[in-house]
């Protein structure tokens, strides 16, 4: 009995835990491969237009919608015990600790990770990433790297715009909806604010940009079959980011503000 | 130049390469024929270290493929020309780019240097006006000579071929056959045939 269940348990954890495994060696390639010369700074920016300028409208709406519905709750559930006045606060520290981060990255993975899995999927089928190492050019220092780095680095940027427009979303809501004063919501926003509160939200948006990128490769890199086999690679990258993005952001807050 | 010694390949539990040997010199030809899935690509994949076989070794100018360096491999991965089954043109890329991209990759050339010799390897095989299509604008057989014209752009000293004539029509079939017999006055082709 115990042997039946000590085999399940080998059973179900063998192969997260292999994935688990290939994607940390993964990045340990990417890290190799960041830097060794050459580096192809035109497929870099490419990248960075790809995943973050063409990313720029989905997630300011995105973040407008959430700083409005943040203002619009907060107000009328705080009215209620005659504490509307911290709108400002409560919107500018959840948009700059949690809210700005996590559905920048959600909406990130949902828009240019599976396109980077399906991609990268499509590639896999097609022979075209044996085609990559046929002429002597490394596919993971080719598709892999640069994809990373565009996440490392557009989605901490855009997260910053995304504060500033859930900000200015939760200011609409406040002061022209509500009539609220102008001067008491700017000046509870930036009472409360610490530099901590910004910085804590772009460390965060560092690392999801890192584990987005490298697990939608990882997928589509890996991709087995025909056109079945690239929409597995898509669904499951997006569904494995997403909740590596959630998981994570219990252990990094844990960390960042103890 | 080219030596396979004893090599075992075996995916789970399908066996498909069981102590393959042979050895090609200088300006020979070989053709490998079989039937579906025998195994000829997975061969062909282990000449250029696509695939590491389980057990043997393929030595190129003797040196051991699989013990070599990545950057050693690369180096000899640049000798070689490879036509895929699929063609497997970069589809986010021109087709001149397709051809020029291990020039654009290995090389310290002009971007209009690269163009120019692209457009004359196309014109090699019969392709003239088509540099700045995208492959996904292409028939099949065109895509095949893209695919070919990207083989030979690097001047290899070995060529590769993965069924270079599978799912064209006869007519097709038999100018991809002629543009590698003649015109590219080919020094070590392996065919791969069905």
């Amino acid at each position: 009995m115990l042997v039946r269940f000590i085999e399940f348990i080998g059973a179900v954890t063998e192969r997260p835990a292999q994935g688990l495994g290939r994607i940390i060696l993964l990045f340990f390639s990417v890290l190799k491969y960041m830097v060794k010369p050459p580096f192809d700074f035109k497929n870099v920016v490419r990248q960075m237009l790809e995943v973050g300028v063409n990313s720029v409208p989905v997630i300011l709406i995105t973040a407008l919608f959430t700083g409005m519905v943040l203002a619009l709750q907060t107000y009328t559930g705080f009215k209620r015990f005659g504490a509307e006045g911290m709108v400002g606060s409560v919107v500018a520290l959840s948009m700059t600790r949690e809210l700005g981060p996590v559905l920048s990255a959600l909406m990130l993975t949902g828009r240019a990770g599976s396109a980077m899995a399906a991609e990268l999927a499509t590639m896999r089928v097609t022979e075209q990433i044996d085609a990559l190492a046929a002429l002597a050019t490394n596919p993971i220092k080719y598709l892999i790297v640069p994809r990373v780095l565009s996440g490392i680095f557009m989605l901490p940027a855009l997260v910053i715009f995304a504060n500033i427009l859930g900000i200015l979303g939760g200011y609409y809501v406040a002061v022209v909806l509500f009539g609220m004063s102008a001067n008491s919501y700017m000046r509870t926003t930036w009472e409360y604010l610490q530099m901590q509160d910004i910085y804590s939200g772009l460390i965060k948006a560092f690392f999801f940009g890192a584990m987005f990128t490298l697990i939608c490769c990882y997928k589509g890199f890996n991709a087995v079959g025909g056109a079945e086999g690239v929409g597995k690679a898509t669904t499951s990258a997006v569904v494995y980011s997403s909740m590596t993005v959630l998981i994570s952001e219990y252990f990094l807050s844990a960390w960042l503000f103890q | 130049m080219i030596e396979v010694r004893d090599i075992h390949k075996a995916f789970d539990d399908n066996y498909v390469l069981r102590g393959v040997s042979f050895k090609v010199e200088k300006g020979e030809s070989l053709v490998i024929i079989g039937g579906s899935g025998s195994g000829k690509s997975v061969l062909l994949k282990h000449l250029i270290a696509l695939l590491k076989p389980d057990s043997g070794s393929v030595f190129v100018k003797s040196a051991e493929l699989f013990r070599l360096s990545e950057d050693e491999l690369n180096e000899v991965r640049k000798k070689f020309g490879m036509l895929f089954q699929s063609a497997a043109l970069f589809d986010s890329m021109k087709v001149w780019e397709n051809v020029g991209f291990g020039l654009s990759q290995h090389t310290n050339m002009r971007e209009e240097d690269i163009k120019e010799i692209a457009v004359n390897k196309l014109k090699m095989v019969g392709l003239v006006g088509v540099e700045d299509e995208m492959p996904s604008d292409l028939s099949g057989g065109m895509r095949k000579r893209v695919g070919l014209a990207r083989a030979i752009a690097m001047e290899p000293e070995i060529l590769l071929y993965d069924e270079p004539t599978t799912g064209l029509d006869p007519i097709m079939a038999d100018a991809i056959n002629d543009l590698i017999i003649k015109k590219l006055q080919i020094r070590l082709p392996c065919f791969i045939m069905e």
